[in-house]
Formats: structure tokens, C-alpha cells, sequence
């Protein structure tokens, strides 16, 4: 079993509220199981903070981008389900094209393949 | 709902939405708990690991209520009830500080209107600039 993973990434200023919204895309889901879903998905190498994921679930829902509600867990234990709203839908659209606009924009200039062959 | 409501709501039902972050980040301990528990640690040292991970459960729920707004509004009152506390203890300072500054406050209103009304004021006719001063010369 792996406890430490060899290396893991920074979280990016900005980059939390995008993962949230694109793992509560896939269905409604409780703070402990979003953090696992980020984890797990990204082969270990985004590690969410419990620190800083629920102020931003609940910055979220502030916002109307995520709806909040209690249900039982899998376990049959009383948790506090987010789910996306149609608001959260949109935003989460908007902000998935911005980073993939500017990972471009990193790519192009981190590797400029075009212009170094000359 | 607007966003302004939602808070003005959440303002209202501020002793439940507490309880309900603490029942909140318990549920997340005791998940955390039950994982470490089937990885293969003992459940009470499952339960600390789990509560190690989670850092300062207070730093936590003091940014976590910073998102529901009204941090102002909180820190404002907090001030103003200390304010008030503090001079009603030090019943002798809070009158030496209202007795000095109430007549200051009071003559410089009274001497300010006087002026006012005396130097600032307009004259009493429909064109002030207008008026002109006649003199005989001898």
C-alpha cells in the first residue's frame, strides 16, 4: 500500500472550484467523497486540502453554483450531499474552456515546437 | 434565490448552520477514519490519523463561516459590545471622556451655526451677486 505518493502537484489559486464543479458533474456527492473522487482521478497527484474544500463548497453554494441537502452516505449515515445547479452547469462550462485556453497557451510557449526547428 | 437573500437567510439560522458544519466535518473525520480503518490501522489510532489530516478544526470553521458573508457585520458588532462593555466597567472614564467632549462638541456646533447664519449665509434677496454698493463722493 502507497502512503506517500512519490510527487504530488500544487493546487493552483483558482483551480479548486473547477475540480469540484467537474467531479459534482457526474452526480451528487458529500465533501469527503468529492476530495477522495480528486484524488483517486488524478492518479494521486492532486491532493485537496480539507482545509480549503469546505470553505470552497460553501463559497459554492453562496454563489447558487452548487445546492447542498442532507441524505444518508452509502454507510446509511446522515451527510451533507452538493449537487450542481443549472447555474453551477453554466459556470462550470465557462471556467472548463477558460483553463483549457490557457493550458494552450502554456503548451505553445512551454514547448514552441514550430519555431525551434527554424 | 438571489445571493443576497440566501445570506440574509443564512444570517438568521446562524446557530443551525454551526451545528450543521460541525455534524459536517464529523461525518468527513469519521470517513476518513473508516478508510484508514480498511487500510489496515486500529480504529482509535484510524480516528487520530483522520483528525490529523484535517489540521485546525477551528481555522476550518472560521473560514468556512467567512463564506457565508457577514464577516463585517460579526466583527462590528463584536466591537461595538466590547466598546460598550469596557465603558460600562470604567464608569469613571466614560464620564471624564463624555463630560470633556460634549460641551466641546456643543460650543463648536453652537459657534459654527452663529458664524454660519452671521458670515456664510446668503443675503435675503432673490440675486446676491447683483447687489452693488452706492456711494456718494464729496
Amino acid at each position: 500500500m502507497r502512503r506517500e505518493p512519490p510527487s504530488r502537484v500544487e493546487l493552483l489559486q483558482g483551480t479548486l472550484d473547477l475540480l469540484i464543479l467537474r467531479t459534482l458533474l457526474a452526480g451528487p456527492a458529500h465533501g469527503h467523497a468529492i476530495s477522495k473522487h480528486i484524488q483517486r482521478t488524478s492518479e494521486d497527484l492532486l491532493l485537496v486540502e480539507t482545509g480549503s474544500l469546505y470553505p470552497a463548497l460553501h463559497r459554492l453554494e453562496a454563489k447558487a453554483w452548487v445546492a447542498a441537502s442532507w441524505d444518508l452516505s452509502d454507510k446509511g449515515k446522515r451527510a451533507r450531499f452538493y449537487r450542481l445547479t443549472p447555474l453551477g452547469r453554466k459556470q462550470l462550462a465557462v471556467e472548463q474552456s477558460k483553463w483549457e485556453a490557457f493550458c494552450r497557451a502554456m503548451g505553445l510557449i512551454l514547448n514552441p515546437v514550430d519555431q525551434e526547428g527554424q | 434565490m438571489n445571493p443576497f437573500f440566501r445570506k440574509l437567510r443564512w444570517l438568521t439560522q446562524r446557530r443551525n448552520k454551526e451545528a450543521e458544519l460541525l455534524e459536517e466535518l464529523q461525518f468527513h473525520i469519521e470517513e476518513e477514519a473508516g478508510q484508514h480503518q480498511a487500510e489496515g490501522l486500529a480504529e482509535e489510532q484510524a480516528r487520530w490519523a483522520a483528525r490529523r489530516e484535517l489540521g485546525n478544526l477551528t481555522l476550518l470553521q472560521e473560514n468556512t463561516r467567512a463564506m457565508w458573508g457577514w464577516t463585517i457585520l460579526e466583527q462590528l458588532r463584536q466591537d461595538l459590545r466590547y466598546a460598550f462593555r469596557t465603558m460600562a466597567s470604567k464608569r469613571l472614564f466614560t464620564f471624564l471622556a463624555v463630560s470633556s467632549l460634549a460641551p466641546g462638541i456643543g460650543a463648536n456646533t453652537a459657534i459654527y451655526s452663529f458664524t454660519n447664519s452671521i458670515l456664510l449665509r446668503s443675503l435675503p434677496v432673490s440675486d446676491p451677486a447683483s447687489l452693488t454698493r452706492a456711494e456718494l463722493a464729496q
